[in-house]
């Protein structure tokens, strides 16, 4: 007779790749059924937006298979972002949120947001929970790159219902204010207005918030660093070295403030052309890998230039979902998934962890290296 | 995201120790470390040429403070009042494999050159 011992042990050599633990160990195996020959089970997995989820089915599936007198096996997929959602504050803010990820750059017009409107999407697009958060206060522009229709809903409480757009709830100073009009503000107003985003809005729960920041390392970056729960922080950047110089300050700002950096994107990343084929680095390329590796944070990717990356951008439609055969589309995915890994793995390492300290090495104890 | 570690640990001999999340460990003679300091003043930072190794740090070298940097890595300061070195995490681990298959000296000059404050094992 098969018994729960025998699956889970069966199970326990089945590994996840970035965690390095074995999915028993790690508590994603759930509510084991056995029923004659018949067995079934639930997948557990920390995000519905985890690249290795078939594989991980896959290998679980034949794990158990592989047990003499089992006939059947069902895996159920599912993920449970709740038990990790801890944000612990002086006012609790952003509950249902599980991960909250700010997109940074130092320098202005590098793609910020071309990047972090096609990250949500796809994300989005492999299941998760997500939400766009445009703090861009003086050049918001979301609301054109996602081709966000509606306003969003005000009810009796002043609480704001976000608008949805290629699955993404999405909330935007554009909303706001007239399409023209310029924001000239101060900044007390501008961080009563990232306050109100942070507060007013309903998000209801969603896996990912991703928020576009202004660039530079300013007043809504220092107030959402201050309010916003956040999980972790990207850095956009271009090739260049200016561009590079602005990025290594922002990934200062975030350490100041232990905000842990997810990893760094370069955009135009080279340009592909489409007459000869080759690849063209118009700003250089590899500087933000370079520049990464110096600074120790994870480098997640290159996109390259490419014109439907701009089109998708104005035509409301980001290019992973109007091009997702294109070179940046690709690109954009695999950076969504390593984002998710990065995300992932930060959670689960974080508990155990050593961290903000300071070791004065003389005080410590000398010990034999065994 | 790489390992994190969970213990910093003092071996005989000036060795660091570091315990990861992942269950692994390393160990770097504190010269050794030093020698590899990833800053832009100890490499070029645009052609990634080695300017200080092992063979132009004091023989005698080692950590004053440790202290973590972000969650990402360590900025240690040496007692040659250097210490603008972030050893990320990820770069400690590549270090720890490259010292597991046989630590080496590099730098301008070898590891016992003119520079004075070094001794022969």
């Amino acid at each position: 007779m098969l018994n729960q011992e025998q699956i889970l042990q069966a199970l326990k050599v089945v590994m996840d790749p970035d965690l390095h633990k074995d999915i028993v160990t790690l508590g994603f195996i759930q509510n084991v059924n056995i029923d004659g020959g018949k067995v079934d089970f639930d997948l557990v997995l920390t995000t519905p937006a985890c690249p290795v989820k078939d594989k991980l089915r896959d290998a679980a599936e034949s794990a158990v298979k592989a047990l003499p007198g089992v006939t059947s096996v069902e895996v159920r997929l599912s993920a449970d972002t709740s038990k990790q959602t801890k944000h612990v504050g002086k006012d609790e803010v952003l509950t249902g949120v599980t991960h909250v990820i700010a997109i940074s750059s130092g320098k202005g017009g590098v793609g910020k947001s071309t990047v972090t409107a096609n990250l949500a999407c796809a994300l989005a697009k492999n299941g998760a929970k997500v939400g766009l958060m445009d703090a861009d206060i003086y050049g918001p522009s979301q609301v054109m790159m996602l081709g966000v229709g509606d306003d969003p809903e005000i009810d009796d409480d002043k609480k704001l219902y976000p608008p949805t757009a290629h699955g993404v709830k999405v909330i935007s100073m554009a909303m706001f204010s007239q399409d023209d009009a310029a924001v000239v503000w101060r900044g007390p107003m501008v961080a009563q207005m990232v306050q109100n985003f942070i507060r007013q809005v309903e998000w209801g729960t969603l896996d990912y918030l991703l928020i576009d920041l202004p660039p530079g390392t300013g007043d809504v970056q220092l107030t959402l660093t201050q309010s916003a729960p956040l999980s972790g922080a990207l850095i956009v950047s271009t090739p260049q070295d200016v561009a590079l110089l602005d990025a290594r300050k922002g990934l200062r700002m975030f350490e100041k403030v232990s905000v842990p950096v997810l990893g760094m994107v370069e955009n135009m990343s080279g340009f592909v052309c489409d007459g000869c084929g080759k690849k063209h680095d118009i700003f250089k390329s590899g500087g933000a890998s370079r520049v990464s590796r110096a600074l120790g944070v994870p480098y997640l990717g290159g996109i390259p230039l490419e014109p439907a990356v701009v089109q998708g951008g104005d035509a409301g439609v980001p290019v992973v979902l109007s091009h997702p055969e294109s070179e940046s589309a690709k690109a954009f995915e695999a950076i969504a998934e390593q984002l998710v890994r990065s995300v992932s793995i930060l959670k689960a390492t974080e508990g155990s962890s050593l961290r903000d300290f300071t070791i004065q090495w003389e005080t410590l104890p000398e010990e034999e290296l065994a | 995201m790489s390992a994190q570690p969970v213990a910093i640990r003092r071996y005989k001999g000036e060795i660091i120790g570091i315990e990861w999340t992942d269950g692994n460990s390393s160990a770097f003679p504190s010269r050794w470390l030093r020698g590899r300091c990833p800053c832009a003043h100890c490499v070029d930072e645009w052609t990634g040429v080695r300017r200080v190794g092992e063979a132009e740090v004091p023989f005698n070298v080692q950590p004053k403070v440790i202290r973590s940097v972000g969650r990402y890595a360590i900025c240690i300061e040496w007692n040659d009042e250097h210490d603008s070195g972030i050893y990320g995490y990820e770069y400690l681990r590549q270090l720890s494999t490259e010292y597991a298959a046989g630590p080496k000296a590099i730098g301008a000059e070898p590891a016992c050159g003119s520079k004075g404050g070094c001794v022969p094992d």
